[in-house]
């Protein structure tokens, strides 16, 4: 916490909005793909951290995005603009839709409700028509060098960062987290905690569909098993839970390391199972020391500390 | 009158806590509500306060039925409450703690009032401290003076002053007896009986869910219902 | 001869906020010693840290010439030494009888604590009625009642009280504060309480401390409290 960390934020962004120019197209790869982790992680953390409920189906909200934007381009011939701001709004209509009656259940039932509406929403895609079931989607990309892309997510993820840094000191912002402390006070003094819970649950479901729309018109395939997987939700999960739930930088962090260290051991073996196990090792490590993730244990590092023990 | 409740009615599963409750303030006026341990006193102002459902009676605020309205908007209404066990929002600032209730009003406003209460419960040092590391007094004050950032036309205390040091619990009395005399009314829950007659011109006595007596603290005390159920010798 | 606790110079605090700067007191054998203090002085703050739940920074604190510093708190309890944190530190989602028989951890003896059990649910008849009832659903008052049943489940040589009267109507403070004489004089245990309930604390104390601002303003009987003017202009405000 400080006065520095929003200047130290743009300052990052501008970092990164350079960086492509100086870089190879390996490395842009890498980037781009960190940067599209960075929006969902930071997503997630919208309705994590301000509120507290844990939402363990955003990853159908990316799916969402990438499917409607793909439908809106190939069965009604939009263009792609047209198409990511229906995937963006899709997704944000559905969490409206399905937050109603979720966002009244407490921390774990809602967990469990999430993660299973997400599974139907995977199962529904394989079964329909329109979004080619089992066979997948073919969308009509773009075949640029990855500049494009890059540019796209870093400026998603760049909006999502800054809507988070800008909620904190916002009205929204104090009763977000005054519901996650106290739900029943907050309530008691006025504030309108279902419709603000709603309208946070919606924005964050507004970025992972609009990074989805982006990741179909990027890979030109989209797959339920690739775009709606759980494990989607998995990695924005523990992104944010390393770098610290409920900070401005964790998610961002979190999203960097994870994403770096998951390109690096893909390049070393070619398989993904030792990332697997990796991802279950920063789980215990989280759980058992650092609950509050990276930024936490800066906080603590940086806090003088009072040796106890004294006399003894 | 500005609050009406009548025949309210609260049950958990074989216990009814609250059975034919009425109660009744009027603008400018102290009601202390006073009872035994577990005579329905906290339930009644979950009920009031919207917290609870009812599961009988109506209640009426400023003339308008709020019976099944939703907290915030009994709220919004003019209806404030503190908790008996402080609910504070623990990770926010004592400073934040304040600024909630009041967050749609001008900031500079907001600011300033935030100060003034924190100045009289003497908290201005701890103000940018987590509310969690307040001392117990030190968190029912915050409690209170949370609940008064709203300015309520009404406002239902609940053992405002337990844990509260001497002092500075006849400071906090003058507050009250300021805020009546501008107009606001209160309902005291209390088993100080100093605060009782310090502040209160009318007492309701509850027992088992309902009202026992009614009247000044001196016709309460001299009620044998009254002294065996509740003040004991 | 009953237990004493003596501490001396004892400094702790928070991070690096020191609360307490050189706490001393003695019991001195006495059955009730009653800690007084404004808010925020310092009063739970001390009692943590002679029960080993907050490491103190210095000083020393004996108990029946034990040293208790560095004992972690597990090893206090079976020193002799029972206590009630402030707001009572009940197990809400357990039943009342299972907080009950949580206070009797220590105790080994199942035919005693049975003992136990049915000798508080007599004396507070409402805990037995609730006895399958979760702890927090109970009233506020009804929760302090059952945090002074549980910490009377022992019979420790020392008990300390963080405000056991918080919350209890008039009768019941009543009945807690006669307990407290009746175990004293009875079973010979010495308390050790914060109250700011002070006209209740005074009735039962033979000794108090008051804290200002974690140092100790005044020691002594309670009698003696009465001639410090300025010391009850501070705590108790300007009375008429
Ligand atoms: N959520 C609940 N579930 C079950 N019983 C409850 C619940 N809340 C309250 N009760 C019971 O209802 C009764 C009334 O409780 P309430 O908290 O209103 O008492 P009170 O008058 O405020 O007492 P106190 O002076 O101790 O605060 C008590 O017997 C309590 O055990
Ligand atoms: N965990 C903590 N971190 C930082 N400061 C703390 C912490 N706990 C307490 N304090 C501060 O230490 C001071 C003393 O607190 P303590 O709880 O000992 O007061 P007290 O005398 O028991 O007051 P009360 O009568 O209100 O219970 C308070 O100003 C409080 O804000
Ligand atoms: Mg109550
Ligand atoms: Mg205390």
């Amino acid at each position: 916490m400080g006065p520095l960390r929003l200047p130290a934020l743009a300052a990052f962004l501008l970092l990164t909005l350079l960086a492509p120019l100086a870089l190879n197209p390996f490395w842009l790869r890498i980037l781009t793909e960190i940067l599209l982790w960075m929006g969902l992680a930071v997503s997630w953390n919208i309705i994590g951290g301000y509120t507290g409920y844990l939402n363990f189906g955003h990853g159908a909200f990316f799916g969402v995005g990438a499917y409607v934007t793909a439908i809106a381009m190939v069965h009604a011939g939009l263009p792609f603009g047209a198409g990511l701001l229906l995937g963006g709004c899709a997704s944000a209509a559905l969490a409206a839709f399905i937050g109603l009656p979720t966002l009244r259940l407490r921390g774990a039932y809602f967990a469990i409700a999430t993660w299973a509406f997400a599974e139907m929403i995977r199962q529904v895609a394989l079964l329909l028509e329109v979004t080619g079931g089992a066979f997948g989607m073919r969308v009509p990309g773009l075949l640029d060098p990855n500049f494009f892309y890059y540019v796209m997510w870093a400026a998603v993820a760049g909006t999502c960062a800054i809507t988070y840094g800008l909620m904190e000191r916002s009205r929204m912002g104090y009763k977000l987290r005054a519901i996650r402390e106290q739900e029943e006070a907050a309530e008691t003094l006025g504030v309108a905690t279902t419709r603000l819970k709603l309208a946070a649950f919606a924005l964050s479901a507004t970025f992972p569909g609009v990074l989805g729309g982006i990741y179909g018109y990027w890979t030109t395939y989209i797959h339920p098993d690739s775009v709606l997987a759980g494990s989607v939700t998995d990695q924005m999960v523990v992104m944010v839970l390393l770098g610290g739930l409920g900070t401005a930088v964790g998610p961002i962090l979190g999203a960097v390391l994870l994403q770096a260290v998951s390109r690096f051991l893909w390049l070393q073996t070619e398989q993904s199972v030792l990332y697997i196990i990796f991802i279950g090792l920063v789980i215990c490590v989280v759980v058992q020391l650092l609950p509050d993730g990276l930024v936490g244990l800066w906080a603590r590092l940086r806090r003088p500390q009072r040796e106890a023990g004294g006399a003894a | 009158m500005l609050l009406e409740a009548r025949d309210l009615v609260k049950r958990f599963g074989g216990l009814t806590a609250v059975s034919g409750m009425d109660l009744a303030v009027a603008p400018g006026t102290i009601v202390g509500l006073i009872g035994p341990n577990g005579s329905g006193k906290t339930t009644l102002f979950n009920l009031v306060s919207g917290l609870y459902r009812l599961d009988g009676g109506t209640v009426l605020f400023k003339g308008q039925d709020v019976t099944g309205l939703s907290p915030h908007r009994i709220a919004r209404l003019g209806l404030g409450r503190t908790f008996q066990i402080p609910a504070l929002f623990r990770k926010m600032t004592v400073e934040e703690n304040l600024w909630v209730p009041a967050i749609d009003e001008p900031w500079q406003a907001v600011r300033r009032r935030a100060a003034e209460w924190l100045d009289l419960f003497r908290l201005t040092p701890l103000r940018a401290e987590p509310a969690e590391v307040l001392s117990g007094g030190q968190q029912k004050l915050l409690e209170l003076a949370r609940a008064l950032m709203r300015d309520p036309d009404l406002l239902l205390l609940d053992e405002c002053t337990a844990g509260v040091q001497p002092a500075m619990v006849a400071e906090l009395l003058e507050a009250i007896r300021r805020l009546r005399d501008r107009g606001k009314a209160f309902v005291i829950i209390e088993h100080n009986m100093e605060v009782i007659q310090d502040l209160c011109e009318q007492i309701v006595v509850m027992h088992e869910g309902r009202a026992i007596a009614r009247g000044d603290l001196a016709a309460v005390k001299q009620d044998a219902a009254v002294v065996e159920a509740y003040l004991g010798r | 001869m009953r237990v004493r606790l003596i501490v001396e110079g004892l400094r702790a605090g928070y991070g690096a906020l020191e609360i307490l700067h050189g706490v001393s007191l003695d019991t001195g054998g006495e059955a009730v010693t009653a800690i007084l203090g404004p808010n925020g002085s310092g009063k739970s703050t001390l009692l943590k840290a002679v029960v080993g739940v907050l490491s103190p920074w210095g000083g020393s604190v004996r108990f029946d010439g034990v040293d208790l510093i560095g004992l972690p708190p597990h090893r206090i309890v079976r020193q002799g030494v029972t206590t009630l944190p402030q707001g009572g530190g009940i197990f809400p989602r357990l039943t009342v009888q299972e907080n009950l028989l949580m206070g009797a951890y220590v105790l080994d003896d199942g035919q005693a604590v049975r003992t136990r059990l049915a000798e508080i649910f007599a004396r507070f008849p409402v805990l037995a009625e609730r006895r399958r009832q979760a702890a927090g659903s109970l009233s506020g008052g009804q929760q302090m009642l059952l945090a002074v049943g549980r910490a009377l489940m022992t019979r420790p040589r020392l008990m300390i009280l963080d405000e056991p009267s918080a919350g209890l109507a008039p009768r019941l403070v009543a009945e807690v504060f006669d307990l407290i004489r009746g175990l004293a004089v009875e079973e010979g245990m010495a308390f050790l309480l914060v109250e700011q309930s002070v006209r209740q604390a005074l009735r039962v104390a033979d000794r108090c401390v008051v804290l200002v601002q974690g140092e100790v303003r005044f020691a002594g009987g309670p009698s003696g409290l009465s001639g410090e003017g300025q010391l009850m202009d501070l705590y108790f405000g300007r009375r008429a």
